[in-house]
């Protein structure tokens, strides 16, 4: 720790610490041994998530932006009693839950000294409230901040006037989105958040704002990746044209400025502007040792920058969050569904961002000194006014943010609370699909669950996976050993509920284990005729096809060669007819699909889930109505069999992977939402969950049950959003003699206890206890 | 320890991965690979021991190795494609000119690149080549054909021929917006131009390309035009979701004779259009909505209030904003009207103890209550009160997803109330599964139902044999039409093989594991009129059942496998 003369100690473990006698500082005349140990113990968080950033090697300690030198801080703080001084580095709370968590922890052993713990208290209050007196000392405009805060005008909805030129009209609740955008980039605050729940259109409201003065430009969107072309295809479709965007991303991007001149949006990722702000002023390695380019985006006076799904910047100490703060601009706007997803300190990255004056700055406790940066070069000082780390608060911190780590909501925590429900107030505006109900105009969504029951055959199967299964369980629990072997029975679990899909999810796997089995009947699989490839030949994306098949496809093609398409992915096409064919090559036939294993001779047997569905899907069908569907499954492999299935019966269907690229990602949702008679969309679980818009389908079915039926209510939201004008239904498909309708009722179980209780957690819906366990094995 | 490991792996799979040269890539991209170039090399070398002749035939070497080894494979696929399809003996003969072109050309490109002495061991390879071409083409036409099979199973398309009206309305919704596109300037014309070349349109046909126009998502506030200046008094859209208000506001002005409208997935329907249509629409009577949920209860309100003396029709479904308040209007104002009423999935509305109290015209005919919010909603006491009042005449029984309905109702209310009924001509009692077997047995055995038409007991999971039986001995079974059957699966053999019935057109008995080849052979025979039969996910069914003529069975697994 650095004392007033800046001296540094020689640096002690933690542990150690504790041990040495407690030197007192000018400040903190009765500390106790006991208050040491409090703060010792939450340090120990602390500890752990700033070594997690540094093993995650974030090259963050070379810049002299704000909180830059962590490590170094670290080490030094090691001494710091006082916890004076913990401006940059402690402020990383804690998610509120486990918080809460550890101070109930914290009180139960310490009972009996109850009178000690009340002058903890005071005297963290006596400190709050001497540094908030030194800070209005030297800085008596803050004083105001608050009460002014509190008698500014609040926000009053009402609506502004559609823009000209939008093609779309804005419903009510986006007009008034739209007034209160304009105001607020006229305000002091120039920009804020605009968290409103997620389908709510905060795309189409912000190009409502960009439409709305078309001189002020040019405006610069930053999105994570796969929402880049969603917003350029809005961009495009909502303003006939009148607005010229550009994609800053990929290898090809510009680095002209004059090629930038014209355009009215520059559109870019969060990991590109993170990666030319590292180049700019890191550098990067070269042969001829590190070089620094400079950063074209950094040089631009943006009118506006925004940010889509802002929290992408959420931890204030990463390069992507140094990356937005150094933009130039002067707007700016965050744009986010879940403003808050952990901590409240996450709030503190986008105000700090917004540069919220005086929230985002830094203070001296001794002088007048004040900076919106972290500056000190040389770890002690402050390169402004000279004095040391402990003397700087940083506002945010110290009304908003301390007081909640340290008391919760209570006393002075909840002081702050307000304070920060004050600021928000002003700076943010959030509204909520239930408060805009009549306004959104949402078709009703029903959920139902289609049971039905195995045949013969498959219970058989099933019963016998089942009673080994069971007796490995009730193995494990003799031995008392459940916990030890949670993967394990995870693992058997798993491969009961592959059954209830599909008997070949589990059993093509397990040849695939014993050795080579498996792969004598290994055959290439025509995407075109869904059969035994006869020649098969591959495409530059990977797809294989006959070459009879893909020959004629290709000559069947009517229109401008460019405009051909790969019938699978959906992006231009590009293959070799006079390829030699290609031979089956054993080693690749593992990681190939379910499909290439299948017994293609004709007796080949479908299982009922999948016999639901095709029913479900043959009884949509008719000729008066098209109706579109996706179909959710959390296995790949069950995917591609539905697929082989659905198209072997006639259905056009697509499928979106996650291993596919944002290119095909988009042309693949394009030909589904375009194409009259491609009827069914598969999806699996981990790339569909996020910007995906299918509003084109009106029917959900979820092949198999998850474990946090949340994620079903988030899948059914691919279509229950703005735009669908068509009755919404999901359907859940449950095998009733599995253990899928155990999961099911688990589900329910659960739900309804944590709806019962106040404290809502999340994470618990996902865990599976050893009650959980036992359940799912009783009979 | 890993990398180790991770490496050594990666080097038995396809050798060091790294940057690569420009001619590197090039050659990958051009599929020219080491190993092709030296399996050619190697043919060579052997052609060279054997007949000391060399040769640089890339493409015949390369097709040799590659025919031979799929040689196999596609004879076995052969057969049996050549087995399961009996007409692909005649398409051959059309084939071959097709096959003789490529010969030539194959021909003439070995002429190009090879030597002027061909060995004869090449000749044998390229008619091996030709041959297997054929073949090759040949299993793939089969494949294309047994898709289309497939899709026209999907589409229950019972090998009809279409009239040629019907392809051109086709056609022209298909197309029609490359044709608006072209014609943007006099779209009214346009349009008038079109319902002259369809022939001074009919009603009939108006309808049909309703269906045409839903099927290709393409109705819209422009394709409405079509319809609009006409004396149409019965319309029905099927996909209205692309219609806005102002859309169907011109529909009220411009087709002032309407007295039946059904608009289904109408969700930019709102207030001012509903309103708009029910004051311009003097002579409107039937009205079937789905989806409409944007009007809220207010409108509803005012709609019926417009509507009073003259709704004598109401079907309504998919809406969460038709309330309580709206169905006790609807009920005050055109109750006592009403012939024919129809709710489903209305998820606002929990007191249908309300209808028995209004609904008292015992003209009414047809009577619809599925899926309600709460099931526990519609209990045994509200069916029954009003089968007490409309059991007599009514025509169509609708109740699905009423799950809450016990043995009581079918015993104290339908036994009871319809037993004087001689016209019920459609039953449904979908997904009742605390209904019995018991009851239906007692309900079928005391009600003869000599009008009943369409019957579904799909998904009653607590029904068994009995129950079928007893249905099948009533008087419905000289008259009835359509039977679902779906997923009741304590059915046997016993009750299924039990049915005939003359005028039996389509069954469904998807997921009833007892059917299998010998059961579809003797229904068939039984039902002498039945054409479609629904068998998804009875697995017992097998590519060897023997079929009467006529009949289609749509979701055997093994049709599409």
């Amino acid at each position: 720790m650095v004392e007033d003369g800046g001296f540094i100690r020689p640096r002690r473990t933690r542990r150690q610490r504790k041990k040495v006698d407690y030197v007192e500082m000018s400040d903190g005349g009765e500390r106790s041994q006991n208050e040491d140990d409090d703060d010792y113990k939450g340090d120990i968080v602390d500890l752990t998530q700033q070594d997690g950033s540094i093993i995650k090697g974030e090259p963050a300690d070379m810049g002299g932006a704000a909180g830059a030198d962590e490590t170094e801080i670290l080490k030094a703080d090691a001494d710091e009693g006082e916890g004076d001084g913990d401006e940059e580095d402690e402020d990383d709370d804690e998610p509120l839950s486990k918080r809460r968590k550890t101070t109930a922890k914290k009180r139960a052993p310490r009972k009996p000294a109850k009178k000690k713990r009340k002058t903890d208290d005071e005297k963290k209050t006596d400190r709050y409230n001497r540094n908030t007196e030194r800070l209005y000392g030297w800085h008596p405009e803050l004083r105001s901040v608050f009460s002014n805060l509190k008698e500014a005008p609040c926000y009053v909805a009402k609506r502004a006037t559609q823009p000209k030129g939008m093609s779309i009209k804005l419903l009510p609740f986006q007009l008034e989105g739209l007034r209160w955008l304009i105001n607020q980039e006229a305000s002091k605050y120039n920009g804020g958040i605009l968290s409103d729940e997620m389908g709510m259109g905060k795309t189409i409201q912000t190009i409502a704002l960009l439409m709305n003065d078309l001189a002020k430009r040019p405006s610069l969107v930053v999105a994570p990746t796969v929402a880049l072309i969603q917003w350029k295809n809005e961009i495009d479709q909502h303003t006939n044209g009148a607005l010229k965007t550009y994609i800053y991303h990929g290898a090809s991007r510009t680095n002209d400025y004059g090629d930038l001149g014209d355009i009215d949006v520059i559109l870019t990722t969060y990991s590109v502007l993170e990666s030319v702000f590292r180049k700019q002023n890191y550098g990067f390695r070269r042969k001829n040792g590190m070089v620094k380019e400079k950063s074209l985006l950094h040089h631009i006076d943006f009118h506006r920058v925004i940010l889509d799904e802002a929290h992408n910047i959420k931890d204030r100490q990463s390069n992507t969050a140094r990356a937005v703060n150094s933009l130039k601009s002067l707007k700016r706007w965050c744009l986010t569904g879940t403003p808050l997803q952990n901590r409240i300190g996450e709030m503190y990255s986008l105000i700090r961002f917004l540069d919220v004056e005086p929230f985002a700055n830094y203070y001296c406790t001794s002088c007048d000194c004040k900076s919106k940066e972290w500056k000190f070069s040389d770890n002690m000082h402050c390169d402004h006014c000279g004095h040391v780390i402990m003397q700087h608060r940083n506002f945010f911190n110290h009304f908003m943010l301390k007081n909640i780590q340290q008391f919760g909501a209570t006393g002075l925590g909840l002081e702050s609370l307000n304070n920060i429900q004050l600021l928000l107030k002003h700076l943010m505006l959030r509204r909520t699909k239930v408060e805009r109900a009549d306004d959104l105009g949402l078709p009703p969504r029903i959920v139902t669950v289609r049971k039905d029951y195995f045949n013969e055959h498959e219970k058989d199967l099933y019963k016998s996976l089942y009673m080994d299964v069971r007796r490995k369980y009730n193995s494990y629990v003799e031995e008392g050993v459940v916990l030890n072997n949670y993967a394990n029975i995870f693992t058997l679990i798993t491969r009961m509920r592959q059954l209830a899909d599909h008997p070949d999810l589990v059993l093509k796997r397990l040849n695939d284990k014993n050795g080579n089995e498996s792969t004598d009947n290994g055959v290439i699989i025509c995407q075109l005729c869904d059969d035994e490839a006869e020649e098969p030949i591959e495409s530059k994306c990977h797809h294989k096809f006959c070459r009879l098949c893909i020959k004629e496809y290709v000559e069947s093609f009517m229109e401008e060669e460019k405009r051909l398409t790969c019938p699978v992915c959906h992006i231009g096409l590009s293959i070799d007819l006079s390829q030699p064919a290609l031979e089956v090559d054993l080693d690749l036939f593992k990681k190939q699909s379910i499909v290439s294993r299948l017994n293609m001779k004709g007796n080949w047997k479908s299982s009922t889930k999948i016999e639901a569905l095709v029913e479900e899907l043959y009884s949509l069908r008719s000729d008066k109505k098209t109706i579109k569907s996706i179909v959710f499954s959390q296995f790949t492999s069950m995917l591609d069999l539905v697929e082989w299935r659905l198209k072997r019966a006639g259905f056009q269907t697509v499928k979106l992977q996650g291993s596919m690229s944002p290119t095909q990602r988009d042309e693949t949702i394009n030909y589904f939402m375009n194409n009259i008679h491609c009827e069914v969309f598969l999806v699996s679980l981990k790339a569909g969950g996020v910007a995906l818009n299918l509003c084109e389908a009106s029917q959900v079915f979820i092949l198999d049950p998850w474990w946090n039926p949340s994620v079903e209510w988030q899948s059914g939201d691919r279509v229950h959003r703005i735009g669908q004008y068509r009755p919404v239904k999901i359907t859940r498909f449950c095998i009733e003699d599995s253990i899928e309708s155990r999961i099911i009722e688990l589900q329910e179980k659960k739900a309804n206890m944590i709806n019962a209780t106040i404290n809502q957690d999340e994470a618990a819906i996902n865990r599976l206890t050893p009650a959980d366990l036992q359940f799912l094995f009783n009979n | 320890m890993y990398r180790n490991r991770s490496r050594s792996k990666k080097n038995e799979d396809d050798g060091v991965k790294g940057p690569s040269s420009a001619l590197t890539q090039f050659l990958r991209d051009q599929g020219i690979s080491a190993q092709a170039i030296k399996d050619r090399w190697k043919q060579q070398q052997k052609g060279e021991e054997e007949e000391q002749q060399k040769e640089s035939e890339p493409n015949a070497a390369q097709d040799e190795a590659t025919i031979q080894s799929l040689k196999s494979e596609t004879d076995d696929t052969e057969q049996t494609a050549l087995l399961g399809d009996s007409d692909s003996n005649t398409e051959t003969d059309d084939d071959l000119p097709f096959d003789r072109r490529i010969k030539v050309d194959q021909d003439s490109d070995e002429e190009e690149y090879g030597s002027d002495e061909t060995s004869v061991k090449k000749r044998a390879s390229i008619k091996t080549t030709l041959a297997d071409k054929k073949r090759q083409s040949q299993v793939l036409q089969n494949r294309r054909k047994k898709r289309k099979r497939a899709a026209d199973l999907l589409d229950r398309k019972l090998d009809r021929i279409p009239t040629l009206q019907d392809l051109c309305i086709k056609r022209i919704s298909g197309n029609i917006y490359d044709l608006q596109k072209g014609n943007e300037k006099n779209e009214d014309t346009f349009f008038s131009q079109i319902r002259d070349v369809l022939g001074g349109i009919s009603t009939d046909n108006l309808n049909n390309l309703g269906k045409a126009l839903s099927k290709n998502r393409a109705l819209n506030d422009s394709t409405l035009q079509l319809f609009l200046k006409t004396d149409l008094n019965d319309l029905t859209f099927y996909d209205c979701s692309k219609l806005s208000f102002e859309g169907y506001k011109s529909l009220a002005i411009f087709c002032p004779h309407l007295t039946k409208v059904s608009l289904q997935m109408c969700g930019q329907l709102n207030n001012e259009a509903l309103l708009y249509m029910s004051e311009k629409l003097t002579n409107l009577s039937a009205v079937h909505l789905d989806g409409p949920f944007l009007i809220n209860s207010d409108t509803w309100d005012k709609f019926f209030r417009n509507m009073k003396g003259r709704l004598t029709e109401f079907h309504i479904s998919n809406t969460h904003r038709f309330t309580d308040r709206s169905l006790s209007s609807l009920l005050i104002n055109c109750g006592s009207d009403l012939l024919s009423l129809k709710f489903s999935r209305l998820d606002s509305v929990f007191n249908y103890a309300l209808l028995p109290q209004y609904i008292n015209n015992d003209q009414l005919h047809t009577l619809a209550i599925e899926y309600p919010f709460n099931e526990g909603d519609v209990t045994d006491e509200v069916i029954i009160n009003i089968l007490g009042q409309i059991g007599s005449n009514i025509k169509a029984l609708i109740l699905n997803g009423c799950s809450d309905l016990t043995d009581s109702m079918v015993i104290n209310g339908m036994t009871s109330f319809l037993a004087d009924n001689r016209s019920l001509t459609v039953l449904e009692l979908e997904e009742l599964n605390s209904i019995s077997t018991d009851s239906l047995m007692y309900f079928f055995n005391a009600v003869p139902l000599p009008n009943l038409k369409h019957c579904s007991l799909k998904r009653c999971s607590q029904i068994g044999d009995m129950a079928v039986i007893e249905l099948l001995l009533n008087d419905a079974k000289e008259s009835l039409e359509y039977l679902n059957l779906n997923s009741i699966k304590a059915l046997t053999k016993e009750s299924i093989l039990m049915m005939s019935c003359p005028k039996l057109t389509h069954l469904d008995v998807s997921f009833v594991r007892c059917v299998d080849d010998s059961v579809v052979e003797k229904v068939g025979s039984q039902n002498p009129s039945l054409k479609l039969m629904e068998v998804f996910g009875d697995n017992l069914i097998t590519r060897k059942a023997k079929l009467s003529l006529g009949l289609t069975l749509t979701g055997r697994e093994s049709d599409t496998i």
